[in-house]
């Protein structure tokens, strides 16, 4: 089978000196819109080794131009199906259009303090009667949408932090196990740095956030 | 220089330091970044996919719906995902 990586547009560098999952050697199809980074592999089983393997592939696409990714586990029975997915490609070259060469870069926030009450309150003793239960789980439900809302609000002040910084956005709000949630942006690649800058400033005035900048990434979180 | 038949912000200003990956085995939460990224997002196309974890598959079914997210796969195997999914 084929396993896909990216795809690019047409007369862009070629994957040169990078190997795929597995070892396996990168390759090139294209067609006069789209081509596709792929490897030829026998097996697809999920690692986290291969995961960064399929991750270096398409870091390696991103550095000459913004490839669009594919979730990993893409694959093609052959080559004819391969040239049949990049033929149906006008939407992708939407996305091509919308994305420019701009890059992904994540922002994960978790709470230095204790983790999350919500999950907590549940392992205490048995309730006493069904009212109690009742009673209990609205507690709980009460608990859990106000520390949604709080975590809403750490990341809207965080994205304050980066409000010069011209970029989409994509929130996710996840209050499990002391985490508060995450950022996606997509950004100039000029503004990678400005972006690090400022999260670790933020960082620096809020010590009890755990604040971490990932990336940059091939825009995963807006394709 | 930037081509002048390209947008202006097509000007590559990345350096191949800057792509490098981030150290998943020190830090939890890129490690959580990779694989949220890469199992949950990206371009979906039509077509089936096997994920297998450890040797057991863990997924199979056609690409046009959601395979998993962080969490599930955390629910599913009941354990951290700081720790190796296997060997690769």
């Amino acid at each position: 089978m084929l396993h896909g990586y990216c795809v690019r547009l047409a007369g862009q560098p070629g994957p040169s000196g990078v190997a795929g999952v597995g070892g396996a050697a990168v390759e090139l199809l294209e067609n006069d819109r789209l081509g596709i980074w792929f490897s030829r592999v026998e097996v697809e089983p999920a690692s986290l080794t291969r995961l960064r393997d399929h991750e270096v592939v398409v870091r390696a696409a991103l550095l000459s131009a913004t490839p669009l990714p594919l979730r990993f586990g893409s694959v093609f029975s052959d080559e004819a199906e391969l040239t049949a997915f990049l033929h149906d490609g006008d939407g992708l070259l939407e996305k091509f259009t919308r994305i420019g060469n701009r890059v992904e870069m994540g922002c994960r926030v978790s709470s230095i303090a204790a983790k999350s009450n919500a999950g907590q309150k549940s392992s205490g003793a048995s309730p006493a009667s069904g009212r109690a239960y009742l009673e209990g789980k609205r507690e709980a439900m009460q608990l859990a949408a106000s520390e949604r809302e709080s975590a809403a609000a750490i990341l809207e002040e965080i994205e304050r932090d980066l409000a010069d910084i011209e970029a989409e956005v994509v929130r996710e709000v996840d209050t499990s196990e002391g985490s508060i949630g995450s950022m996606a942006h997509l950004l100039r690649r000029r503004d990678v740095t400005l972006y690090r800058s400022r999260l670790l400033g933020t960082q620096q005035r809020r010590p009890d956030l755990r604040i971490t900048a990932t990336g940059p990434w091939a825009p995963y979180s807006f394709v | 220089m930037s081509d002048p038949g390209l947008p202006e912000d097509w000007n590559l200003e990345l350096a191949p330091d800057d792509l490098l990956l981030d150290d998943f085995s020190q830090d939890p939460h890129s490690l959580v970044d990779l694989v949220n990224r890469l199992l949950d997002k990206g371009v979906v196309i039509t077509g089936d996919i096997t994920i297998s974890v450890a040797g057991v598959d863990l997924v199979y079914l056609g690409l046009n719906a959601v395979l998993t997210s962080v969490q599930t796969a955390r629910d599913h195997l009941g354990r951290s995902l700081g720790a190796p999914l296997s060997g690769g």
